[in-house]
């Protein structure tokens, strides 16, 4: 049973602060500085999660971050790791996979029925009779997976993206990175260090074993050294960041980081990667079992937290640090036995092991651990008898390997070592450092030093100069690594489940299965097992799994290798990768005036911009009967002046520009090379050299680009500038526009002195202006394009002069109305990717004799073939309103489609545009839509519903 | 939006600019101690584009370097984002007189436009700008140091920046003027988490903003 020790030097709590919180709805008391996993432990919670698949009992396992056993819930937050959260008051805390609880869980049936779920089943099971799958697939996908999708309020958590440029990044808080991080920022460096755990150390940090660091020629205890190392970057200037965990490394070193507020996107110039060793864990029957961990959980857990988490322990042991992790252990009073699979352990730490009161015993093998919810004894087999030794606690203290996969990241490669028996890290790129244990290091303290070196080095590659007497000096102590061997035993044969992959559930057995059936590498082991693809992303488990498929597969460990790491190398929060909450949003200078007004708004790509004030048919009868006003300042607007303005908008339209006159107007649409209408709008000529162009809203920003390519290949004595934010706009339409534009400016706005398609630069409500007599809604209309910093001004003008007039504001809806009872067209609306002007009825704008613009070679080849569909406006005759995109049916075949569709007041009907086969597109053919599963019955009309002749726009 | 916040607006040349948000004081001390933002559109903007350099040269009296800023008359500064780009940045109003004054002609190459309605202009100061930028823009705000300029994404959205001075570091920022209120709704909502708040002119003229 575990227990809170008494208090020692090196605890992270403050006993002098308690907190409580709520675990499955029990009240929990801890204390400040506590993670969530230590309190549970104080608490003597021993199972921590159900597993995976087979919804075995887990307890805490690594207490590192590297595992997924202790994965809680936490305020809603699915998959919170609890060893690496620090405990707060009223925290709501769940333990995640128990149906209906962790304690009581009905699934572990499952467990029993293994024999049902060989690697791979989701692959042979269900699929006949086919019916089966459909049946089964909601229980597999509530019973798999880990953790529940977060609660509402927790989905909705705000998150903060940051993008962050220092010179070196340090990642790694342990001796290497303290080290790398203060030599690098003592060298001038902006420097930065991101460590997943709550607080700086590392290892350092959990113990009181004495430690010398030799540049200060001082003993003193690990933690000690540790706080006096973080101190440092306090010193140095670093930037610190705990509880922040790197979790991929992309191109060009861009480091991704997951951090308390938000996703952190740093840039460094130079990266320092001390992500230390990891632990591994043994292969022995029921080697899952709560009360089952690795001895730096032990260490944690008693040197931090001060909580013993078992009174009887078996440590298992190849190497000195078994006998370390048994001497913490026996100091906080627990009865410890050391299972030493080497024949003849000695050395100092062995006989300062013994002479506290630890029980060796040699050339011991694991068998398997018994126990039900926690473990209470294990079967060995030692010295060749099988033996049975009671425990409440089972520490491992196996192989440490490098924590390489951010190295992997960044594009480091990997080579056996066979005097360190693991993958190492080799070939690291520029601007990429490494130290410490990544490395192999297993001394704390030349981990310290040879971080140091890398922080001088990355400093250095930063471009500033450290001393090169500190370099030497600090090569001097650094001496020569030697690392330790630690064999670990092969997997005894064993009844029990041994598990090689803790997260995913995976079993020797399976793999063995997996190896049988032709899965023999270790790339697609992985895949057809899944070991290593859960949320440890195999830090706790892929040393021991290779070894595994290089006994399967008889290859050696170097041949079987090392599967690719990717990111993200932690778990990471999906919301935090979309952590950028902001939405570019458009808006005319006008938007205070149309929210005052009470419009609904509509997004129109970037833009958002009124869809109506009152009721479209309102705003419709007012444009067709009195005046209205539409914001159109969204439309593009392009000042185009020099020598060579005319040639240019000769090669850019198919209309010819060069005759037209000064104070003129033409419509035109731009084609690209294929002769696809890719823009329309206006074009005016202000001066001989001077143009006025107006393009689409949503066509504004890529004919920008459009026309700067251009420009940059032909070269012509022109400029063309995109004025579009500069200048707001207003459409005034409607037989009472004239009377209402007479009361805004001086000039001449009759028929005769301005009329269609004529401009003229005058001043409106005072302001200076080009007015334009166009009219897309198809009745008399000026639209008033003047400097955006007056709009309102100018709007609230136009209000003011018509109210005696009845004007009224009209939105985008009705402005759809309208143009369509006219048959205009909108350009990606009515066009699509392969349409040209020669199919959408605007092949009069064509002007092949000229001697070259875009598109003209395409619609040279088509001029005189017969055109394949066309555009044509209809009427329906019987049913209701075709939807846009309706198929036009024609045999039972689907030969066309609807493009815009309404309901107009005007022409008493409900009208549109549909690209139809051409044969079908005479006037008055019947056409035959199929929309929203009825028959619509129409008929072709090929001029405008209403004012055919054009007499109201061109009065 | 400036008079939802509850803006007192004061003249400056044809513009009504928020002279304060209620409290002068308040907002100075806002600049000082965390960060503040002020609504700056009101400058007259001139954008040069073409072959630029002869032009620069002629205000400046010497060459401007690219990503560099310059004062020159009394209260002008000119910007050089590119090559053959550059943001000529006047008091409130006197746009028109310095675009007479550059005298562009259509073969000189060289294209002026005002585009004092194009674009919106923000200045933002106070010691937590770097925390801003940081969470709004991916350019390193060690190129945003006062006296160099640079056209970049922030807040995802293209813009002019120009390391600027208000008793510390300061940026001012320009973007489209369709992206004004978006703009100035990141800057109150991200601003506004690092416990910035809207300045008006009267603040930032009294800790010396440069173009009164």
């Amino acid at each position: 049973m575990s227990r809170r020790l008494g208090p020692a030097a090196g605890e992270t709590i403050d006993r002098t602060q308690s907190v409580r919180f709520q675990l499955d709805g029990r009240a929990v008391e801890a204390y400040v500085g506590d993670t969530i996993a230590s309190a549970i432990a104080a608490a003597g919670v021993v199972v921590t999660a159900r597993s995976f698949k087979y919804h075995r009992p887990r307890g805490l396992f690594c207490m590192t971050g590297a595992c997924a056993s202790c994965m809680v819930r936490v305020d809603g937050v699915p998959n919170v790791q609890a060893c690496q959260t620090l405990v707060a008051d009223r925290m709501r805390v769940e333990r995640q996979n128990g149906i209906p609880s962790v304690d009581h869980d009905l699934m572990r049936a499952v467990d029993r029925f293994s024999i049902f779920f060989p690697a791979g089943f989701y692959y042979k099971a269900f699929y006949r009779p086919r019916f089966m799958w459909p049946l089964v697939e909601p229980f597999i996908r509530r019973a798999a997976g880990i953790g529940k999708p977060p609660s509402s309020e927790a989905a909705h958590r705000h998150y903060v993206a940051e993008t962050l440029h220092p010179d070196v990044l340090v990642v790694g808080g342990g001796p290497a990175g303290l080290g790398a991080a203060a030599e690098a920022a003592r060298a001038g460096a902006r420097t930065m260090l991101v460590e997943s755990e709550p607080a700086l150390g590392g290892r350092l940090r959990c113990s009181s074993r004495p430690v010398l660091d030799p540049e200060h020629q001082k003993s003193e205890p690990a933690h000690a050294l540790a706080q006096r190392l973080a101190a440092d970057l306090d010193e140095a200037g670093v930037d610190v960041r705990t509880a922040t965990g790197v979790f991929g490394i992309f191109e060009y070193n861009l480091v991704a980081a997951a951090a308390p507020a938000g996703l952190l996107r740093i840039r460094p110039g130079q990266t320092v990667i001390a992500t230390g060793g990891l632990e591994q864990p043994l292969a022995f029957g029921n080697n899952d079992l709560p009360g089952v961990m690795l001895a730096g959980a032990v260490e944690r857990l008693v040197g931090l937290h001060r909580v013993l988490p078992g009174q009887q322990a078996i440590v298992l042991a190849g190497s000195d640090r078994g006998y370390q992790v048994a001497q913490t252990l026996l100091a906080a009073g627990a009865v410890v036995t050391v299972l030493d699979w080497r024949s003849d352990p000695r050395g100092p730490e062995v006989e300062r092991a013994t002479g506290a009161g630890a029980i060796v015993r040699a050339a011991a093998i694991p068998i398997r651990a018994q126990g039900g919810r926690r473990v209470s004894g294990l079967v060995a087999r030692v010295a060749g008898a099988e033996q049975r030794f009671a425990c409440d606690l089972l520490v491992v203290a196996g192989q440490v390997v490098p924590a390489s996969g951010l190295l992997s990241q960044a594009g480091a490669g990997s080579r056996y070592d066979s005097e360190a028996m693991a993958f190492m890290p080799s070939e690291i790129p520029e601007g990429i450092h490494a130290a410490g244990s990544v490395l192999g290091e297993s001394d704390p303290v030349r981990s310290l030093i040879t971080g140091r070196l890398a922080g001088l080095a990355a400093a250095a590659a930063a471009g500033r100069s450290p001393y090169a007497s500190r370099r030497a000096a600090l090569e001097g102590l650094a001496g020569h690594n030697e690392r330790s061997q630690v064999a670990v035993p092969a997997p005894p044969k064993s009844d029990a489940k041994t598990f090689t992959c803790l997260c995913m559930d995976v079993t020797t057995k399976e793999m063995g299965q997996s190896v049988d059936e032709g899965f023999d590498s270790i790339e697609l082991l992985k895949r057809y097992t899944t070991l290593a693809m859960g949320p440890c992303q195999g830090k706790s488990c892929l040393a021991g799994c290779v070894r595994h498929a290089a006994k399967l597969t008889g290859r050696t460990v170097p041949e079987t290798g090392v599967p690719t790491t990717r990111a993200p190398w932690r778990p990471v929060e999906l919301g935090l990768l979309a952590a950028d909450h902001l939405e570019p949003c458009k808006e005319s200078p006008l938007q205070d005036r149309h929210i005052d007004l009470g419009a609904e708004f509509i997004w129109t790509g970037e833009w958002r911009r009124p869809r109506h004030y009152s009721t479209p048919a309102e705003e419709c009868r007012a444009v067709h009967e009195r005046v209205g006003i539409i914001d159109v300042s969204t439309l593009g607007k392009f000042r185009v002046r020099g020598t060579g303005a005319v040639e240019l908008l000769e090669r850019l339209y198919p209309n010819r520009f060069g005759d037209l006159k000064v104070g003129r107007i033409r419509y035109g649409a731009m084609l690209n090379d294929q002769g696809v209408i890719l823009d329309d709008g206006t074009v005016g000529r202000l001066d001989e050299d001077e143009f006025f162009v107006t393009t689409t809203t949503s066509g504004s920003d890529a004919i920008d680009q459009w026309i700067g390519w251009w420009m940059a290949d032909w070269r012509f004595e022109v400029n063309a500038v995109n004025v579009s934010s500069a200048y707001a706009a207003i459409n005034v339409a409607g037989p009472m526009s004239r009377t209402l534009m007479s009361r805004l400016t001086d000039a001449d706005v009759s028929a005769t002195t301005l009329p269609y398609l004529k401009l003229a630069r005058a001043s409106v409500a005072g302001v200076p202006a080009i007015i334009l007599r166009i009219g897309f809604v198809g009745e008399l209309s000026y639209e008033v394009h003047f400097p955006g910093g007056y709009a309102e001004h100018v709007w609230d003008s136009m209000l003011d002069a018509g109210r005696d007039l009845g004007i009224l504001p009209f939105g985008l809806e009705a402005q759809r109305i309208l143009r369509l009872e006219k048959q205009h067209i909108i350009v990606g609306q009515d066009t699509d990717a392969l349409s040209t002007p020669l199919g959408a009825g605007l092949e009069w704008m064509v002007k092949l004799d000229k001697l070259d613009f875009i598109g003209r070679g395409t619609l040279l080849d088509e001029t005189g073939r017969d055109m394949v569909e066309r555009l044509v406006g209809f009427k329906v005759e019987a049913g209701g309103l075709p939807l846009e995109g309706a198929a036009l049916s024609s045999g039972g075949k689907p030969v066309g489609r609807v493009c815009s569709s309404r309901w107009s007041d005007a022409a008493g009907a409900f009208i549109g545009l549909a690209w139809v086969p051409a044969a079908m597109a005479g006037d008055g053919t019947p056409l035959e839509f199929r929309s929203g599963g009825s028959t619509i019955g129409a008929r072709v009309h090929l001029k405008p519903f209403l004012d055919p002749e054009g007499a109201r726009l061109r009065s | 939006m400036h008079g939802r916040l509850g803006a007192v607006f004061a003249r400056r040349g044809a513009w009504e600019v928020p002279a304060t948000y209620g409290g002068e004081d308040h907002e100075v001390d806002t600049l000082r101690r965390a960060l503040g933002f002020a609504d700056v559109s009101a400058q007259g903007k001139l954008r040069l584009s073409g072959a630029i350099e002869p032009l620069l040269r002629r205000l400046i009296g010497e060459a401007l370097d690219p990503l560099l800023t310059a004062s020159f008359g009394e209260r002008d500064v000119a910007a050089r984002i590119a090559r053959d780009h550059a943001v000529v940045l006047t008091p409130a109003s006197r746009e028109s007189e310095v675009l007479q004054t550059l005298d562009t002609e259509p073969d000189d190459g060289c294209l002026a436009t005002d585009v004092t309605s194009a674009m919106s202009g923000f200045l933002v100061a106070g010691p937590r700008l770097g925390e801003f930028l940081a969470r709004t823009m991916t350019l390193d705000p060690v190129e945003l140091k006062a006296g160099r300029c640079a056209a970049a994404s922030w807040a995802r959205i293209p813009a002019i920046l120009l390391g600027s001075d208000l008793e510390g570091p300061a940026v001012e920022l320009y973007v489209g003027s369709e992206h004004g209120r978006y703009a100035w709704t990141v800057l109150t909502d991200l601003g506004g988490g690092l416990g910035g708040a809207p300045a008006g002119w009267a603040a930032i003229e009294s800790l010396g903003w440069r173009r009164r």
